[in-house]
């Protein structure tokens, strides 16, 4: 159906043409250019920093492109913020939760157009919370719309945000990620909700970065591949491994580079541990062994990891690192036993953004800095220098400013500031987000050099293609419990996905 | 989804909040001044506390409104000195300008210090707390102008309107403050203005987002506080009689302690007028009780600053901020 | 592409570096046109002497409170620290207690009152702005109570000597003082760990604490110290009034914040030099001296600091949005 409609033009709602953006250090969209129809379901797909989210970003008014035309409905429109965005009938559901946790349901979904009752134009708390109700009987989910967000889980945050951007007559609909907080069931009531949709005219914008669901809902993909587009195709005229190979650019063996490291004895053990976030979760991890953790969102993989970081307290359980006990209360005790966090956001959480290169590859390890109380700045000279060289990460010099760097040249940073401490078990925390492919590729080899080295490596990813390819065992969470654990050669998309949702 | 529909409603939203502990803590209080002191619930006694807090208690109706915004007003003090003194001035002899327009301008000043304050910190950025701080001196500075001429109010009505007993008993001042704060709660529950500041409050950024015109909304709040803080002014030059330039000095430590105290999260999004209007009894109640138990000048002052950190710091246990790992 | 960005960093190293030059010129030039306009007084020794030991008592104070600004905490207290601890200072001579046992008392108290803002800070979890504003007024309200309100005289050779010593005759001690501080925390920022600690906090403290950086203890030694140098202040200003009185300090906070923003601190913390902080400083006291000695009313003068303050900050903000604006 999708298809008859390219030749119509007339009902082209949105074009986007040409479109380019540039952040401090990498062109994140290159002269990229989408169309849109009226009732059709446009994929957008690409890996982990292929400039997906960019674009609905500036579809949405919350960056401002650098160059290039939006037209709606034929005509040229200038977004210069969300309000505009808004107005003219575009709705986004983002990635991140923008839930507000003070507010109702109801006003989450009604957040700056609220209900107003003439005359006095005051606001209609019944007609919200009715219209709340419709809405969330629409998802096929039971919420009380007078519940505060706040103490709502994350799945139900996430049904939330889509009732918000249903609540209003939308023309274009923007979902990035809708699916990754949600059970298969929800999904399949998301997908119906969309179907309605379709049917009464409005374009849907559906980012993922899992096949299956493509399949299934849209109409037409764009593939986008290092902020270019690389080609549009019909949904039905495409298979999974074409559109992998768009993707990826390359053969899929190239893009997951696997190599056979032998595996040793037990480097770390953890029994029944229990924190904010999780509860009684055990597993030990060996010696030159890549570890995959995958789970939906707030099923508590990184309050897993933070715990075993020291950064979020541990109620219960033990960890054993090379058979000793250890209480690591801190992350300063964990960096003393060898155990290194490159985590979710390097941004907020890996980085000093307005220093330097060397400052924050010696960022974990300030006290080695020479004898005295001073620093000793050509050992700190040498140190850097050395990383820069050894893992390639590419800068104009060591005193660079990080926030100047390519997102895959700052996750190598990360990544050194540990491999300076000497770590012997990395935890990566979806260590290619926002990062092009070939520094994606990169990381990959060095996640498997620092194994050949002896090191061990606990990797969180929600990319299934890349956990499949590169873990060596994988563990899967759902709701802050273990559900099931696969060797690799056992493991399947389909199999993780229902082993998330139990 | 496997579990049940938990209920939810207003009320029992209402019962999280800190206000019926508040509520608690009042009436312990009550029952134990009563207890040690038998002046305390003389009816003498209880005109003047309520008497006393109706300054307090129209500059907090303003502070609440900018705080639950996630801003910040010190400079109500100043603001509230500024309007009295030009206000005394202007009804002087000699210059005797009729006192609807005299209400008029003070209420102008007030509001156009909130427009100031609300363009520095929306349109240039500043952190709010230091913007106000920076006007608070500058305001106070302008005060000075007119110190030499120490203006007295004859105006029989402006004399009034902050002394007048209804009834002989209730101080029609806090009939004000009970007019301000239900109009205020009914402008945050039931306008797209109180409700957009509620999210903002809760979120600027994700506000953003939503389109909601953030820093209109910002500035608006910080008129309000300097609206009130007028009308703050007006009922110091009633009360005492006189404009002085000091007048409203260090009122924001007060006002900020009850505001807190009220529940009003600092940061933003949560707060109430019940929980406020209960904190300025509390507040007043503790003064009042230091004044009949005899307590050096000098030492209160150190009281109410033990008061606001004591109240900040629970604020901040409530809020779990003493649990944050860095 | 690569090349350009060079281009581009040394170009920010040279605007950086003229922050600073630039602001002593402003000062070269402010001294020159103020000796002219308040001749003859103003470059004569009886204003230069008092002058200068003054702007040591602030520099004092403002070379470590930079360093807790510079990891994204601010201190409010230290007027009423200063308050407080004159006050102190005044009772204990009062008493007959020997001149440095005085001094080691009132450094102590300075170190207490820090570390129950450190407390507060990094344990309790109050922001730091409205917990020191609280504080600023428990230690004024405290030397308030001790003193009654009144002024006491504080005489004694040892207190003389901190703010009225002349070092070979020429020297005012003050200056020694100042010196002294700002070369022991420019080298703990510019080249010690622990600064390079401070600023990784002030720049990302997440990101620090989770490279292990203790950011708690960090913070409440940055305040454990602003609280003894405000002391330290306190005891200059005590020396230089010879009185202890509760008003002492009342309204610095604003002067000396002003002052380190001025020298280039952000406010939320990560940058920050401490030859900035001593531009600033020097400044700021060159220009309220003027006004003083100009016979301009107290409180007009704290309507300048006010406005001065704001126009800081304002400038800072503006340059960072625009920078902004240029990525």
């Amino acid at each position: 159906m999708g298809g008859d409609k390219v030749s119509d033009n007339n009902s082209m709602i949105l074009r986007m043409e040409n479109i380019t953006k540039i952040f401090p250090g990498v062109k994140a969209l290159d002269d990229v250019s989408i169309d849109l129809y009226k009732g059709e379901v446009l994929g957008i797909l690409g890996e982990n920093g292929a400039g997906k989210s960019t674009l609905i970003k500036i579809l949405a008014g919350n960056y401002i492109k650098d160059s290039g035309d939006i037209f709606i409905d034929g005509e040229k429109f200038e977004i210069k913020g969300p309000a505009e965005a808004m107005a003219s009938g575009i709705r986004v559901i983002y990635q991140e939760l923008n839930t507000i946790n003070n507010l109702t349901v109801a006003e989450n979904i009604f957040v700056g157009e609220q209900i107003i009752k003439s005359p006095l134009k005051i606001v209609d708390w019944k007609g919200m919370t009715k219209k709340a109700e419709d809405l969330l009987a629409v998802m096929n989910v039971k919420l009380d719309p007078n519940a505060i967000i706040g103490d709502l889980t994350v799945s139900e945050k996430q049904v939330v945000e889509i009732a918000k951007a249903i609540s209003q007559e939308a023309k274009i609909l923007v979902m990035d990620e809708p699916t990754a907080a949600l059970s298969e069931e929800e999904t399949q009531s998301l997908f119906k909700i969309i179907r309605t949709l379709k049917s009464k005219g409005v374009a849907v914008i559906y980012i993922s970065h899992r096949l299956k669901e493509i399949f299934e809902i849209t109409d037409r993909v764009t593939v986008l591949r290092d902020g270019k587009k690389v080609g549009t195709l019909k949904t039905k005229e495409s298979d999974s491994n074409k559109l992998v190979e768009m993707m990826v650019g390359r053969d899929i063996k190239d893009m997951y580079p696997k190599r056979h490291v032998p595996i040793g004895e037990i480097v770390m053990e953890v029994n029944n541990l229990t924190a904010a976030g999780f509860d009684n979760i055990s597993f030990n991890l060996k010696k030159g062994e890549i570890l995959g953790i995958f789970g939906l969102l707030g099923s508590g993989r990184s309050s897993l990891v933070n715990a075993l970081f020291g950064a979020n307290k541990i109620k219960n359980g033990d960890i054993f690192i090379n058979g000793k006990k250890l209480k690591i209360k801190s992350p300063s005790m964990a960096r003393d036993a060898r155990i290194g966090l490159v985590p979710l956001d390097r941004k907020a959480e890996g980085l000093a953004l307005m220093m330097g290169v060397k400052e924050n590859i010696t960022l974990a390890n300030i006290a080695d800095l020479g004898k005295s109380f001073l620093i000793a700045r050509r050992q700190e000279y040498k140190k850097a220098g050395k990383w820069v060289e050894e893992i390639g990460i590419r800068t104009p010099s060591v005193d660079q400013e990080v926030n100047s760097l390519s997102g895959g040249n700052q996750q190598k940073v990360v990544l050194a500031k540990w491999l300076e401490s000497g770590s012997q078990i990395i935890i990566l925390n979806e260590p290619t987000r926002g990062v092009d492919v070939g520094a994606k590729i990169e990381i990959y080899k060095l996640m498997q050099d620092l194994c050949e080295k002896g090191s061990s490596i606990i990797m969180i990813s929600s990319e299934l293609p890349e956990i499949l390819s590169i873990a060596d065992r994988i563990i899967v969470m759902s709701k802050g419990r273990f559900t099931e654990e696969y060797k690799v050669c056992d493991a399947s998309e389909e199999g993780l996905l229902r082993s998330a949702c139990l | 989804m496997e579990k049940a529909v938990k209920k939810y409603s207003g009320f029992l939203n209402f019962l999280r909040t800190p206000t019926p502990t508040l509520i608690g803590i009042y009436i312990v209080m009550m029952l134990l001044f009563s207890l040690t002191s038998d002046k305390f619930l003389t009816i003498q006694n209880i005109k003047g506390i309520f008497n006393n807090f109706a300054v307090f208690g129209i500059l907090a109706a303003g502070v609440t409104v900018v705080m639950i915004g996630g801003g910040f007003d010190l400079a109500i003090g100043s603001t509230a000195g500024l309007a009295g003194i030009v206000s005394s001035v202007l009804l002087m002899k000699g210059i005797e300008i009729p006192t609807p327009y005299v209400f008029i301008i003070a209420i102008l000043i007030g509001c156009l210090v909130g427009l100031i304050n609300g363009l520095i910190i929306t349109k240039v950025g500043i952190n709010p707390i230091i913007t106000t701080l920076g006007t608070l001196a500058i305001f106070r500075g302008v005060c000075y102008f007119w110190a030499d001429l120490n203006p007295r109010v004859y105006n029989l009505f402006v004399q009034s309107i902050g002394r007048i007993y209804l009834g002989n008993v209730f101080p029609i001042t806090t009939l004000y403050i009970i007019i301000a704060f239900v109009v205020l709660t009914l402008i945050f529950k039931f306008t797209r203005f109180g409700r957009d500041l509620f999210t903002i409050g809760g979120n600027e950024t994700l506000a953003r987002l939503a389109g909601i015109p953030v820093d209109r909304i910002k500035i608006l709040s910080y008129v309000i506080s300097g609206f009130f803080a007028a009308i703050a002014g007006l009922l110091l030059i009633s009360q005492l009689g006189s404009g002085r330039p000091e007048y409203g000095n260090g009122a924001e430590l007060e006002v900020l302690t009850i505001v807190v105290l009220g529940g009003v999260v600092v940061g933003g999004g949560r707060g109430n007028y019940l929980g406020v209007f209960i904190a300025l009894m509390i507040i007043q109640t503790i003064t009042n009780g230091m004044v009949l138990l005899d307590v050096p000048v000098y030492l209160r002052m150190v009281v109410k600053g033990a008061l606001l950190v004591l109240v900040i710091a629970i604020d901040a246990i409530r809020n779990k901020r003493h649990l944050q790992l860095y | 592409m690569v090349e350009i960005k060079t281009v581009e960093v040394s170009q920010k190293k040279k605007t950086r570096l003229n922050n600073t030059v630039i602001l002593f010129i402003i000062l070269v030039v402010m001294f020159a046109l103020f000796s002219y306009v308040g001749r003859p007084f103003f470059f004569s020794k009886l204003n230069l002497i008092p002058m200068v030991s003054n702007l040591s008592f602030v520099g004092i104070i403002a070379a470590v409170l930079t360093m807790v600004m510079v990891s994204g905490e601010i201190d409010f207290s230290i007027g009423g620290n200063i308050g407080l601890t004159a006050c102190l200072t005044a009772l204990l001579l009062e008493r007959g207690l020997p001149g440095w046992l005085v001094v080691i008392i009132a450094i102590a108290g300075g170190f207490a009152m820090g570390a129950f803002n450190g407390m507060l800070v990094t344990v309790v979890g109050v922001n730091s702005i409205i917990a020191t504003i609280g504080t600023m007024f428990i230690w004024r309200g405290i030397g308030y109570t001790l003193t009654n309100g009144e002024s006491i005289l504080a005489l004694n050779p040892v207190i003389d000597y901190i703010g009225r010593g002349m070092v070979f005759q020429v020297i005012p001690f003050p200056i020694i003082l100042l010196v002294v501080t700002f070369v022991i925390t420019y080298v703990i920022m510019n080249h010690s760990k622990w600064g390079r600690r401070i600023y990784a906090i002030g720049a990302n403290p997440l990101a620090s604490f989770l490279s292990g950086i203790n950011v708690k203890k960090v913070k409440f030694i940055g305040f454990l110290f602003c609280g003894a140098a405000a002391a330290l202040g306190g005891l200059v200003l005590t020396s230089l009034s010879a009185v202890g009185m509760p008003q002492h300090g009342q309204g610095q906070e604003l002067v000396i914040i002003s002052a380190i923003i001025l020298g280039g601190t952000a406010l939320g913390g990560g940058r920050g030099q401490i030859l900035g902080t001593l531009a600033g400083v020097l400044i700021l006291s060159v220009l309220y001296n003027f006004l003083t000695i100009m016979n301009i009313y107290y409180f007009y003068i704290q309507m300048v600091q006010g406005s001065v303050l704001i126009l800081v900050v304002s400038t800072y903000e503006i340059r960072q949005a625009v920078a902004r604006r240029r990525t």
